[in-house]
């Protein structure tokens, strides 16, 4: 994005330096700060995508820390930063898990499912009277979905705090 | 009903005075007529469930966001330049019965041609500037769509910005 600053002044060259410098001082910092405003409405909108796409509370830290925005103070550079098993939930092939007693997170999921069948052998597994059993696991897409919401705002957002860097 | 935004109620009012111009006449539900009501302005995403969710169109208003200018204030510090930041999201669905189906974009448009004519009405713009909401400046994303619940949505952001120089501090 282009954008052309036209400063006038009354002829007095000091006024004009003094409002430039006044912007070469500002505007990085609004435009930083420009990007921590979006990138937070990019994290609240993935953790959105997330939930729509049946992505639970106990599956993880998804909706809380786990995708969260990080960008330094000074930095001009910010990260989506997202757990790795956050892009395999999105993006995996459908495949077979097995449900053991050491996958104990699995487990405890599998003893609470919709469904009956699984809930019924996940007790006999708690119990050793089946050694494991599997189940089918699905992709739930979130991320396109969450980025695709986020990334109007990006242009509005960046604007609107550009311009004040510029303005004042 | 507008109330005066002060450094006690930095947040609050300035939310509350934008969903009160809202919630007024201002701006009409297209899918309603004038003697029914519905919830229809939320603060966060509503919890929708199930694809009968008959909850559309919706608006978001969001908590606003703030920034308080380092720069530029009073010699004494008690008065310095505040932004506020509201986003409004409007959702509407393209889905509907006989001649109420595909009305998503048309929906969408009616909303956010009520929401702008209120926040670019002098008469609005008035009110807001007596209660320390100077300079209202409304910017608006493109049109996205997606699916929720199997329901296709609509959704349009509008970022509304307003500015002062307040009070901050007693």
């Amino acid at each position: 994005m282009v954008k052309v600053i036209i400063i006038q002044t009354s002829g007095d060259l000091f006024n004009a330096v003094t409002a430039l410098n006044r912007i070469k001082r500002k505007l990085p910092m609004m435009v930083r700060k420009g990007m921590m405003r979006w990138g937070r409405i990019l994290t609240r909108d993935m953790k959105y995508s997330a939930r729509k796409a049946g992505i639970k509370r106990f599956s993880g830290t998804l909706l809380d820390t786990g995708i969260r925005w990080e960008q330094g103070v000074r930095s001009n550079t910010g990260y989506l930063f997202m757990r790795l098993y956050a892009v395999y939930l999105d993006s995996m092939a459908p495949h077979y898990v097995n449900v053991t007693r050491r996958r104990t997170r699995l487990l405890v999921w599998a003893k609470i499912a919709r469904s009956s069948n699984i809930r019924r052998k996940a007790r006999l597994v708690e119990k050793r009277e089946l050694k494991s059993f599997a189940i089918y696991v699905k992709p739930h897409p979130f991320i396109a979905q969450g980025y695709r919401r986020a990334r109007p705002k990006l242009r509005p957002v960046l604007k609107r705090l550009a311009s004040r860097g510029v303005n004042l | 009903m507008a109330n005066q935004v002060t450094y006690t109620k930095l947040f609050s009012e300035s939310r509350n005075n934008v969903v009160a111009l809202i919630t007024s006449s201002n701006v009409s539900d297209p899918t309603l007529s004038a003697a029914e009501f519905r919830k229809w302005i939320y603060s966060r995403e509503p919890d929708v469930k199930a694809s009968s969710f008959k909850g559309y169109p919706y608006l978001i208003v969001h908590p606003c966001d703030l920034d308080i200018e380092a720069e530029k204030g009073s010699l004494d510090g008690k008065s310095k330049f505040i932004f506020w930041d509201i986003e409004v999201e409007i959702v509407t669905s393209d889905r509907g019965y006989g001649e109420n189906d595909a009305k998503g974009l048309a929906n969408i448009d009616a909303i956010s041609d009520d929401l702008l004519q209120t926040f670019m009405s002098m008469t609005n713009r008035k009110t807001l500037s007596t209660n320390s909401m100077k300079f209202v400046n409304p910017t608006t994303t493109a049109v996205g769509t997606e699916v929720i619940e199997n329901e296709l949505v609509y959704r349009r952001s509008i970022m509304i910005s307003f500015k002062s120089r307040i009070q901050v501090s007693a």
